[in-house]
């Protein structure tokens, strides 16, 4: 009987804590360094876009460049190609923070051979279909000058689009066919 | 990305439904680690009107859910969203709203929210210029999370595109 006070206090306290208001996370709340283990350690794609998104709005730093060539070359993920580049440029322009600025102008500051480099990932990206990589890719054209190379790519992208919007309606008649 | 959109200023608070009270409009909610339970605890709870679609994902200015182009983020809403596929296969003339409920995508010059009102005229865009975040409890009991209200970090805001 005589825990029975001290029980009754246990519990207030518990409640107290349990319907506490608390407020959700943010990317502030994140550690980079925890993210970059986790990405290192097990190819974590969600991990490696809370990194991308941490270092949009933060200042990045060079790890991102050999990250990202990781989540690529071990991890297979497409979606690391258009980061490679973007880490690239930034590598070069330290003190501009990360898409405050023309990438292709910025990208003029990245001393010839790593330029290939980054160009060459952005190509394997074109030929997987990669969005950004496109993207990227023919902004780059267009910024040296060699206009048809860009249309042919934002042709590229016009025909993916529509491609996928084909697959997903012949998939939706598929559906609708096995409803029927 | 020429056109520069216009800013207006909408409420902090968010109502967790509209005044209908019904889900008619659609829902991606692309959180789904426990870290950001309380976030996708908001987005079940949901209930956008007819022609209203929302996004409820992490993001940075740049960025939603690390998608960095318009192209990727229409895909994913052609194949998850009716209400936008519908507007897309219409020719892009139907007058809906996208609501992104990811942090700072509207803040800043060219942010990913202005992009998608540019590459989208037809389409209301709103998203946040700050952090977005959910005021929650865990339940006593089992330690569900119980959300209570939705607001933008001071000195943020809704911004409309």
């Amino acid at each position: 009987m005589k825990y029975i006070p001290i029980i009754i206090v246990i519990i207030v306290i518990l409640l107290f804590f349990s319907c506490k208001n608390k407020v959700s996370k943010t990317l502030d709340d994140m550690n980079p360094e925890v993210l970059k283990k986790e990405i290192i350690n097990t190819g974590s794609i969600a991990s490696f876009k809370l990194l991308s998104m941490y270092y949009d709005d933060k200042k990045m730093d060079e790890d991102f460049l050999d990250i990202s060539i990781l989540m690529y070359e071990k991890y297979n993920y497409t979606n690391a190609l258009s980061n490679i580049y973007y880490a690239y440029i930034y590598k070069y322009n330290p003190n501009i923070p990360f898409y405050n600025g023309d990438k292709e102008q910025l990208f003029k500051n990245v001393p010839k051979k790593e330029q290939e480099i980054a160009l060459k990932y952005l190509e394997i990206g074109v030929e997987k279909g990669d969005y950004a990589c496109i993207e990227s890719l023919s902004d780059y054209y267009l910024s040296i000058g060699k206009i048809d190379k860009s249309k042919e790519l934002l042709k590229l992208q016009e025909d993916l689009v529509e491609n996928h919007k084909k697959k997903v309606n012949d998939s939706l008649s598929k559906i609708q066919d096995i409803k029927k | 990305m020429g056109r520069e959109a216009h800013a207006s200023e909408e409420s902090k608070e968010v109502s967790t439904s509209n005044p209908n009270d019904v889900k008619a409009g659609d829902v991606l909610n692309l959180h789904t680690d426990d870290y950001f339970g309380a976030l996708s605890e908001w987005a079940k709870q949901s209930k956008p009107g007819a022609g209203e679609v929302e996004i409820h994902a992490h993001g940075s200015s740049r960025s939603i859910n690390g998608m960095r182009t318009v192209g990727e983020i229409s895909k994913l809403l052609y194949d998850k969203s009716p209400t936008w596929k519908s507007m897309v296969d219409g020719g892009m003339k139907a007058n809906i709203k996208l609501k992104l409920f990811s942090c700072t995508t509207g803040g800043g010059n060219n942010s990913i929210a202005s992009q998608i009102k540019v590459a989208f005229p037809n389409v209301t865009v709103v998203a946040p210029t700050a952090y977005w975040n959910v005021s929650y409890y865990n339940s006593f009991f089992g330690g569900n999370v119980i959300v209570t209200g939705g607001f933008v970090s001071s000195p943020g805001n809704w911004r409309k595109f």
